[in-house]
C-alpha cells in the first residue's frame, strides 16, 4: 500500500500565479491559483481570460484536493506481482527514473527495430495535455490535413486509440457537412429557437463560458426546446422539454424533415439551389451524374431545359424536382429523391417510435420554421448576410450514440440545410479551431464542401495495419473496443502481427468504456504495459511500469488552440487564444508526459534525425525558419512550446510571456469574418445535403471485402447487408438493436454527465470535495425511476434496486422521479468500480457502463462506429443484503 | 448607514454547487460543514415538471433569534447588518443552532478529515482557523468585504446569479433587483428580516 503522507515544501509567500483548469476535457478556463506558504489554499477564475471572464466551476476550485490526493502515483513503480487484475495488488517496488525510462525505452527500440505496429498508444481526456500524444492539435492551414499524433507518427505506429471515443463518437457529420471539427456548436448570438436532442448547452456540466452565453441567451428571450429522455437544469430553464425514448430521436429528425417538405411546404429554396447539391442528377446507381468531358456533376435548367455543370454560368434556374433524361440515363435531381425518402416518415409515424405526441413534432416544426425567417437578411461590417436565428443542434452524444445515430446527426444538418441556417448568423456552425476561415467551406472539385478527416476516412488496406480495425470501419471516431477483440482474436480480424506494449496515456478504457472483461482479458494478454498515470485507476492497476505524472496543477503547459464547447457567441468568435500555466510546486517525484516522451524518444533513438520526434514536431506545428527544431539538437519542453507560440503569435511573443499574464490571445475573424459564409458567399460553395461520399465510402467498402474475399470481422456474412445500411446517400429510419429486445426488459436506461462528474478528467473520481457534495445530492448517485412507473413496479423511493440488461447488471438506490420519462430508467455519470490503491470514494455509485456492449452486430452503429448507450433494461427491487 | 444584504436569481441559479465549494475553499470549513448549500427540488408533474435550485446561506437577519439566544454574547449582528461570530466568547451550547429557523448555524464538533486517515496540508493551515466546541457559519466573507471585495458565492457563481450590496442604498443594484423582481425573504413571516433575498424563477 502506498505511503499516505505528503510533504509540502515550507516558503513563506503569498502569490498569485496564473494557470488554467483540466479538471474537464475542456480545459478553457484561465485560473489564478493562490499559493499561501507553500499551501494551495483557493483558484478563482482568471478575469482576464476571455473564454471564463473570471468564473470556474466547483471541480477547478476541488482540483486543490486532486494536488493534495494521497493516493495519487508518487515515483515511479515496478510490478512484482504476475497476477493482473483491476483488483489484485500488483506488488508495486519504487525504482527510479533512469531504471524506468530505460527499461521503457529498451522496449520501444526493440519494437520499432521489429515492427513498430506492435506498440498501441492509448489516450484519453487525462491526456488532452499532452502536445505529443494526443492528435486534437491540429493546425487551420493545414485544414487538419497534418495529423496530430506527434509521438505515434515519429514512432512509426498507426495504433493510437482513444478510450474516450467510443461512447462519443459525434463527428462524422460536422466533418462532412460542416468540413469542421470536432463538432456542431450553438452559435447563440442570433439564435432565436434552438432544439437540443441529447446535448448539454452547458449549465448540464457547469462549465463558465457556456454558462454565461446561455443565460445571456435565455435572458434575451432565445426560445430552448430540449430533447431529452430527462428533465435537466436546461430544460428546466428553456422554453420546451421533449421527454423521448432513447435511440429514436433519428425518427423524430426524420419526421421534421417530412413535416417541412410535406406539410409545411416552406423552405429555403435559393439556399437548397445555391448552397447545396440538392439540384445535383442522381443516377439509377445513386452517384452524380457527370459531364462526359468535364466529369462535372451536372443540375437541370428548366427554362433552358437541358443539363449542365453544377458552375455553368449561364444557369438559370435550377430543377430541384421531377426526372430528366441525360445522355439517355434517367436522373432525378438529389433533393426529389430525398423527399421520396422523406414521404413515409408522417409524425404518426414518428409518435408510435419516439412517444412523442404527433403534434408536438408538428408544433415545433412549424415554430423552427418560422424562427428560421427564411429570406431576412442582416447587415454585419457593410456585408450582407442571410439572417436564419433557429438551428436544430447535432453531435449530441446522447442522441448520436445510437445505431442509425450517425443517420440523426446527418439529419439535422438537412433540417439546418431546409431553412438556410448553415454558417451563417444565427444558424448552425463548427467549433472548428481557431475559427471560421477560408479554408472552412472551400469547395472541391465537385463544388461541394471538401470533407475532412472522419468523412474523408481511412483507405482500404488488406491484411489491416491498424489494431482498431480502421479499415472495416473507416469513418469510425475511436474503437477501442475493436482494438481488444482484434488483440484477442487476430485470426478472425485479419492481424498479422501481435500487439507487444501499450502506452497508456490517461486513458481508462476499462472504467469508462464497457465489456470491462475483454478489456482486462487484452490487457492481460499484451506483455508489456507502461502506464503514464497519476491515480492508480482500474487501467493503471494492469501496469508493468507505472510513470508518474504530474498532476496538471504541477504542469508548466501551454494550451493551444482550444477549442470552445457548447456555445459561441461574439464573446468567443475568432478566438485565438494559448492558455499558459505556470506550475505550482510538485509535491511528488513526477514529471510532465511530454517531457517522458522527449526523454523516451531520446534514449530510445528516435528524438533525433529525419523522421524523428523534432521531425515530426516541426512539420506538425509547422515551425519555420529559425523557429524549426535542428533535428541534431535535444530541445527542452518549454523551449519547443516558446517556438510554437512565436511562429502562431510572431516573434516578439513567448512563453515567459504567456506565464506572466496567463494567455496570449488574439481575434482574427471577427465581424463579418466571423462566419464562414463570408469567403464563400452565394453560390460559391455547397454543403452536402445529399450524403454522395458516405455512398462512396461504403461502395468503396464493399468492393474491397468482394475483391479480398473477407468479412467484416465480428459481423456475420448475412449482416453484411444490415452493416451498408448506414451508408446510405440519404438518412434513413433504423431500429436499434433493442427495438428487439424480448418484452421484459421493458424499459429503457439513460445517462448523462453531471457537473460532478462530466469526466474522469482531474480525479472526479477520488475527490474527496466532489464525493461529500454528491454523496448528499439527492439526484447524483441514485438510479432514477419515474414516480408513476416505480409505483406500479411496487419501487418506493430509497429502495435498493437492481436494473438489468442483457449485457450486465447494476445495483443502486433508487430515485422516485417527476423528471423522467416513465419507460426509462436514469443512471448519471460514471460512478462505480474503482480499486484497491484508490480513495475508496471512487468505489461508490451505481455503475453506468455495466449495462452497455460493443459486440459489433448487435451495439455498433459502423459510420461512426458508436456504442449504442440505450440499451432496454428491467429493474426489480432487491433486499438490502442482497447487494 | 449599510446594510449589506445579498439577493439569489433562482431564474438563474443552474445548481451546479461552485458557490457551495467557493465557500468550502475561502473558509477551509472540515468535512461536513458547508455554509452554503443548494437545495434541489423539483416541481410539478411529468411531463410538465421541472428542477428548482434554493441556495441557502446565513440569513444575517436584521431581527436575528441567534444573537437574542446567545448566553454569551458571542453572536451580535454587527451595524452593516453582518452577524458574526466570537469564537473566543462562544461556550458552544448550540442554542443558536436549535433557534435559527434556517438551520444555517453548524457546531464544530470534530475536525473531521476530507481522506480518512490523512490529512492534507491545506486543512493543515487551514483548519487553524476554526476552533473545536464553538459554532460557526457564513460571516457574508467580512474579511473580504472590508478588503471591499464581494463574498466568494457572490464572485464564483459562474451564472452570475448572486448579487450583493447595500439594502439601505435605494438605487443599489440589490435594491433595485428586489423591487423590479419582486424579491422574496424565507418565512418572513417569522419576523427575522433576513438580508438575503430570492427573485423568483419565473
Amino acid at each position: 500500500m502506498a505511503q499516505l503522507t505528503i510533504e509540502s515544501p515550507r516558503e513563506s509567500e503569498d502569490k498569485w500565479i496564473p494557470s488554467f483548469c483540466m479538471m474537464c476535457m475542456q480545459a478553457d478556463d484561465g485560473t489564478l491559483v493562490h499559493i499561501e506558504d507553500g499551501v494551495v489554499t483557493n483558484i478563482i477564475g482568471n478575469p482576464d481570460c476571455p473564454t471564463n471572464l473570471g468564473k470556474v466551476c466547483l471541480r477547478s476550485i476541488s482540483s486543490i484536493m486532486g494536488l493534495y490526493n494521497p493516493y495519487r502515483v508518487k515515483a515511479p513503480l515496478k510490478r512484482t506481482n504476475p497476477e493482473k487484475g483491476p483488483d489484485i495488488d500488483p506488488g508495486w517496488v519504487e525504482i527510479s527514473w533512469d531504471e524506468a525510462l530505460n527499461i521503457v525505452a529498451e522496449k520501444l527500440r526493440k519494437i520499432r527495430e521489429e515492427d513498430p505496429r506492435k506498440l498501441l498508444v492509448w489516450e484519453g481526456w487525462g491526456c488532452a495535455e499532452s502536445l505529443f500524444i494526443t492528435p486534437k492539435e491540429v493546425e487551420r492551414a493545414t485544414n487538419y490535413e497534418v495529423p496530430g499524433q506527434i509521438f505515434a507518427e515519429a514512432f512509426g505506429t498507426p495504433n493510437v486509440v482513444g478510450s474516450h471515443g467510443p461512447t462519443c463518437s459525434i463527428h462524422y457529420a460536422a466533418n462532412l457537412v460542416h468540413g469542421q471539427h470536432p463538432e456542431y456548436i450553438s452559435d447563440l448570438e442570433h439564435c432565436d429557437y434552438l432544439i437540443a436532442p441529447g446535448r448539454t448547452v452547458g449549465p448540464n456540466v457547469a462549465t463558465p463560458g457556456a454558462t454565461r452565453r446561455f443565460i445571456q441567451a435565455i435572458e434575451r428571450g432565445m426560445k430552448l426546446v430540449t430533447i431529452d429522455p430527462r428533465c435537466s437544469v436546461e430544460a428546466s430553464k428553456g422554453y420546451r422539454w421533449i421527454p423521448i425514448r432513447p435511440g429514436t430521436e433519428l425518427a423524430f429528425a426524420l419526421s421534421m424533415i417530412h413535416v417541412i417538405l410535406y406539410e409545411i411546404r416552406k423552405f429555403d429554396i435559393w439556399f437548397i439551389k445555391n448552397r447545396t447539391n440538392g439540384p445535383y442528377l442522381i443516377g439509377p446507381d445513386g452517384y452524380y451524374v457527370r459531364d462526359s468531358e468535364t466529369r462535372k456533376p451536372l443540375v437541370w435548367d428548366p427554362i433552358d431545359k437541358k443539363a449542365k455543370t453544377f458552375d455553368d454560368p449561364s444557369i438559370k434556374d435550377y430543377a430541384l424536382e421531377g426526372e430528366y433524361f441525360v445522355g439517355g440515363t434517367k436522373t432525378k435531381p438529389a433533393f426529389q429523391l430525398i423527399k421520396e425518402r422523406m414521404k413515409e416518415y408522417t409524425p404518426e409515424w414518428a409518435e408510435k417510435i419516439t412517444s412523442v405526441p404527433a403534434e408536438t413534432i408538428r408544433t415545433t416544426t412549424k415554430e423552427f420554421v418560422e424562427h428560421a425567417m427564411i429570406g431576412s437578411t442582416i447587415e454585419i461590417d457593410g456585408f450582407t448576410f442571410p439572417l436564419r436565428p433557429a438551428q436544430i443542434a447535432g453531435s449530441g452524444r446522447g442522441a448520436v450514440s445510437h445505431k442509425g445515430g450517425m443517420y440523426f446527426d446527418l439529419c439535422t444538418k438537412i433540417i439546418n440545410m431546409l431553412v438556410g441556417a448553415m454558417e451563417v448568423p444565427g444558424g448552425a456552425t463548427g467549433n472548428r479551431n481557431p475559427g471560421p476561415c477560408a479554408e472552412t467551406l472551400r469547395p472541391n472539385e465537385d463544388g461541394i464542401v471538401k470533407p475532412i478527416l472522419e468523412a474523408i476516412g481511412v483507405p482500404w488496406k488488406f491484411p489491416p495495419d491498424h489494431v482498431d480495425m480502421a479499415e472495416f470501419y473507416p469513418t469510425k471516431h475511436t474503437a477501442p473496443h475493436l482494438a481488444v477483440r482484434a488483440i484477442l482474436n487476430p485470426e478472425e480480424y485479419y492481424l498479422t502481427y501481435p500487439i507487444e506494449a501499450f502506452l497508456i496515456c490517461g486513458a481508462n478504457p476499462i472504467r469508462a468504456i464497457c465489456d470491462a472483461e475483454i478489456f482486462i482479458e487484452a490487457f492481460k494478454k499484451v506483455p508489456f504495459i507502461v502506464a503514464i498515470s497519476t491515480q492508480f485507476d482500474e487501467t493503471t492497476m494492469m501496469a508493468d511500469i507505472v510513470l508518474p505524472e504530474s498532476y496538471f496543477l504541477e504542469r508548466k503547459f501551454c494550451r493551444f488552440y482550444l477549442v470552445v464547447h457548447q456555445s459561441i457567441a461574439d464573446d468567443v468568435r475568432g478566438l485565438e487564444m494559448a492558455l499558459c500555466r505556470n506550475p505550482v510546486p510538485p509535491l511528488f517525484n513526477t514529471m510532465q508526459i511530454d517531457e517522458i516522451i522527449i526523454e523516451l524518444a531520446d534514449r530510445a533513438g528516435f528524438l533525433k534525425g529525419p523522421g524523428g520526434l523534432n521531425d515530426v514536431i516541426n512539420r506538425t506545428f509547422m515551425l519555420t525558419d529559425h523557429r524549426k527544431l535542428d533535428l541534431d539538437k535535444r530541445y527542452s519542453f518549454d523551449e519547443i512550446v516558446d517556438r510554437r507560440i512565436k511562429q502562431i503569435f510572431g516573434d516578439e511573443h513567448s512563453l515567459e510571456e504567456g506565464l506572466k499574464k496567463g494567455f496570449i490571445y488574439k481575434f482574427s475573424a471577427t465581424g463579418k469574418k466571423g462566419y464562414n459564409y463570408y469567403y464563400w458567399p452565394d453560390n460559391k460553395t455547397r454543403h452536402p445535403i445529399y450524403f454522395e461520399y458516405t455512398k462512396k465510402t461504403g461502395d468503396t467498402l464493399r468492393e474491397n471485402l468482394k475483391k479480398y474475399n473477407v468479412k467484416i470481422p465480428g459481423w456475420k456474412e448475412e449482416e453484411l447487408d444490415n452493416f451498408f445500411e448506414y451508408f446510405e446517400p440519404i438518412p434513413k429510419w433504423i431500429p436499434n438493436a433493442e427495438f428487439e429486445a424480448p418484452p421484459e426488459y421493458d424499459l429503457w436506461v439513460a445517462n448523462w454527465k453531471t457537473p460532478f462528474m462530466p469526466f474522469a478528467t482531474g480525479g472526479t473520481q477520488e475527490n474527496p470535495w466532489l464525493a461529500e457534495l454528491r454523496e448528499n445530492d439527492p439526484y447524483e448517485m441514485f438510479i432514477h425511476i419515474n414516480t408513476e412507473t416505480a409505483k406500479k413496479k411496487g419501487i418506493k423511493d430509497g429502495d435498493w434496486v437492481e436494473v438489468e440488461s442483457r449485457y450486465g447488471k447494476t445495483k443502486g438506490r433508487a430515485k422516485l422521479t417527476e423528471l423522467i420519462h416513465p419507460e426509462v430508467i436514469g443512471i448519471p455519470a460514471c460512478y462505480g468500480r474503482g480499486t484497491i490503491l484508490m480513495n475508496p470514494v471512487a468505489k461508490e455509485g451505481p455503475p453506468f457502463n455495466v449495462l452497455m456492449t460493443a459486440k459489433e452486430n448487435i451495439a455498433l452503429d459502423p459510420l461512426s462506429g458508436t456504442i449504442d448507450v440505450g440499451p432496454r433494461v428491467k429493474i426489480r427491487k432487491i433486499e438490502e443484503e442482497a447487494r | 448607514m449599510t446594510r449589506y444584504a445579498m439577493v439569489i436569481d433562482l431564474k438563474k441559479c443552474i445548481g451546479c454547487d461552485t458557490c457551495t465549494i467557493a465557500c468550502r475553499a475561502e473558509n477551509a470549513t472540515t468535512k461536513g460543514i458547508l455554509f452554503n448549500r443548494v437545495f434541489k427540488f423539483e416541481v410539478g408533474k411529468y411531463p410538465h415538471s421541472k428542477l428548482g435550485f434554493l441556495p441557502v446561506t446565513c440569513m444575517h437577519c436584521a431581527k436575528p433569534e441567534c444573537e437574542k439566544q446567545c448566553p454569551t454574547g458571542a453572536t451580535t449582528r454587527r451595524k452593516d447588518g453582518i452577524v458574526i461570530v466570537d469564537k473566543d466568547k462562544c461556550m458552544g451550547c448550540q442554542y443558536c443552532v436549535v433557534t435559527c429557523p434556517y438551520g444555517t448555524r453548524y457546531y464544530l464538533d470534530k475536525i473531521e478529515k476530507y481522506v480518512k486517515g490523512f490529512e492534507t496540508p491545506y486543512e493543515k493551515k487551514g483548519h487553524k482557523r476554526h476552533k473545536k466546541g464553538t459554532v460557526e457559519k457564513c460571516d457574508f466573507c467580512l474579511k473580504r468585504v472590508e478588503r471591499g471585495e464581494k463574498p466568494a458565492c457572490v464572485v464564483s457563481c459562474i451564472a452570475n446569479a448572486r448579487y450583493f450590496g447595500d439594502l439601505d442604498d435605494p438605487n443599489s443594484e440589490v435594491s433595485r433587483l428586489i423591487a423590479l423582481r419582486r424579491g422574496y425573504t424565507l418565512n418572513p413571516e417569522l419576523g427575522t428580516e433576513p438580508s438575503v433575498y430570492y427573485l423568483p424563477d419565473y
